[in-house]
């Protein structure tokens, strides 16, 4: 079953949010890594890729903060990007990048680092379609014993219309998972927006976007949603006003308890609406 | 009422009086002999009613066009108290509006034909003042007073729904993104000043350390829109479950972070 011993090599873009909110996430990502051969190699030096606030502010002080991270990468390996709005910024610069080539020298003399055309940019998620699903498929210990998730995108995965001629992975979390014996309910509000950033300024709004999201899962009897992006986890789970809110997971924890890892209670604690429960209750953990 | 002097010697054409319905009032409008214009009303003839979209309109003729004035006459209008809140008054219109949005965020607005799928997807548009296609149709009018004062443009989160249903490929969240700018630079008073607070602390974080550090963000908006008691409990039990680091994680070759902010700034308060 090592037939696929070579490890993957990719180097791996984190985010604000993932390397602190949410780092439970980068946690598990790398149980997942260590299960399905991928090496990461974390980008030296990386810094934030503006956000949404830069690109708001001042579009073009967006694009220089993320193209710096785009100088630091090689071309040699796929940049593995874990939240989908820094995916966004990375791709788009990329791909404005590849075709305004004076911009891309300016930018290059600044940093004094070339900004490779060719480099990859790839989220966890087709990461783990591309790469891992063989080893997925034959190295699942422990399967999820038919656990009803409702796979919640968000908005920013590949939706952007400057990303228009991009692959689209619509579906993908729910062909991961359902093959890993999990019961997908993607009869809901998959990708309604969560809120993003209203959630400091009004957080009114996002309460009420939130809401609508959580009873679609309800109504869709789902258990649990399990999202790729950390910043709607992080929403989902701070601006829920119903009675019951369901458990919302980061697609990495989910696949790396279905890989058998022992460390979840660490990345569970901090979750503020415990998932433990419905997990016991599958026989999922102890 | 009446203007002082009589219409002038620019062209036989303008010298008469010209006059509209607005509002329930009849406008009128004067050349004098310097070419500057006069306005005043007078009451409308009682059965007498504009359309409803042009109630809040004041026209300015081809003629005063013609002779350069459209500038002088819309601003005696908006200095005239008489004239109602939120009019639209067409010499102050911004004819390259369109133009300069559509250069700025590289799209093409004026294939919008108000289908309103965009306001019919958008999440948030219970939180908006104009729905997104009338945004559009602003710009497309030139009312470049407001659209940049509208909060559509701040509530806007680039969830990039509608430009990913919008059915003539028009990307509007650019569009939103290209008007924040706009306003900033040409300092307008936001109509949602914590968001744009909240903005401008992800700045100064990424500034200080190139990354976002919640918590500093978290504190600074706080302090800056004055709403400690808001999200307390939350904030507390953020810090409980150890979800906001206490301390930033920083670049380190912050110099390159830093010269990117240098030119920045002066265009925005800092």
């Amino acid at each position: 079953m090592n037939r696929t011993a070579a490890l993957v090599e990719f180097s791996y873009f984190p985010g604000c949010s993932v390397a602190s909110t949410a780092s439970e996430s980068n946690q598990s990502l790398m149980r997942v890594c260590e299960a399905l051969g991928f090496n990461l190699t974390e980008l030296e030096d990386w810094n934030c890729c503006g956000s949404s606030s830069a690109y708001i502010v001042d579009p073009d002080l967006g694009l220089q903060l993320t193209a710096r991270n785009l100088s630091l990468a090689t071309p040699d390996k796929p940049l593995l990007v874990m939240c989908p709005r820094c995916l966004h910024h990375l791709r788009h610069v990329h791909i404005s990048l590849r075709e305004h080539q004076n911009l891309r020298r300016t930018l290059e003399r600044r940093f004094r680092r070339p900004i490779s055309p060719e480099l990859e940019i790839i989220h966890f998620l087709e990461a783990v379609v591309r790469h891992g699903l063989p080893r997925l498929n034959a190295g699942a210990p422990q399967p999820l014993n038919g656990l009803r998730f409702m796979p919640y995108y968000g908005c920013t995965l590949f939706r952007p219309p400057g990303l228009r001629r991009e692959r689209y992975f619509q579906g993908e979390v729910e062909n991961v998972l359902t093959a890993l014996g999990a019961q997908a309910m993607p009869r809901s509000l998959t990708s309604r927006c969560c809120g993003s950033f209203l959630s400091a300024a009004k957080p009114e709004v996002v309460t009420e976007q939130v809401n609508q999201i959580m009873a679609s899962a309800i109504a869709a009897e789902a258990e649990c949603l399990v999202t790729v992006c950390a910043m709607c986890q992080l929403n989902l789970e701070i601006r829920c006003t119903l009675k019951e809110p369901l458990p919302v997971f980061h697609l990495s924890e989910v696949l790396a308890l279905a890989l058998g890892a022992k460390d979840y209670q660490s990345w569970f604690v901090r979750h503020l609406v415990d998932p433990r429960p419905i997990l016991s209750s599958r026989n999922l953990i102890r | 009422m009446q203007s002082s002097g009589s219409p002038g010697r620019i062209r036989g054409k303008i010298q008469r009086k010209t006059g509209f319905f607005v509002t329930g009032a009849l406008f009128k409008c004067y050349l004098t002999s310097q070419g500057q214009a006069r306005s005043f009303w007078e009451r409308a003839k009682p059965g007498r009613r504009l359309p409803l979209y042009l109630r809040s309109l004041k026209v300015i003729t081809k003629e005063m066009r013609m002779a350069g004035v459209e500038r002088e006459v819309a601003e005696n209008l908006r200095q005239d108290s008489r004239t109602p809140e939120g009019a639209v008054i067409i010499g102050e219109l911004d004819r390259d509006l369109a133009r300069e949005v559509n250069r700025k965020s590289e799209t093409d607005l004026n294939l919008c034909y108000q289908c309103r799928t965009c306001s019919n997807g958008c999440p948030f548009v219970a939180a908006m003042d104009y729905p997104p296609n009338v945004v559009l149709r602003m710009i497309q009018y030139g009312m470049r007073r407001q659209v940049l004062e509208c909060a559509t443009i701040w509530v806007c989160v680039n969830c990039n729904t509608c430009s990913s249903q919008c059915p003539n490929n028009i990307d509007i969240a650019a569009i939103m993104n290209t008007l924040t700018k706009m306003a900033i630079e040409e300092r307008v008073q936001p109509p949602e000043p914590a968001i744009l607070e909240f903005h401008l602390q992800v700045l100064h974080s990424i500034e200080a350390y190139g990354r976002a550090h919640k918590l500093r963000i978290m504190l600074r908006h706080k302090l800056a829109t004055r709403e400690w008691l808001k999200d307390l409990d939350l904030g507390l039990k953020l810090l409980a479950k150890r979800k906001l680091d206490l301390f930033p994680s920083r670049v380190k070759a912050f110099q390159e972070i830093h010269r990117l902010f240098a030119p920045y700034w002066k265009g925005v308060k800092s």
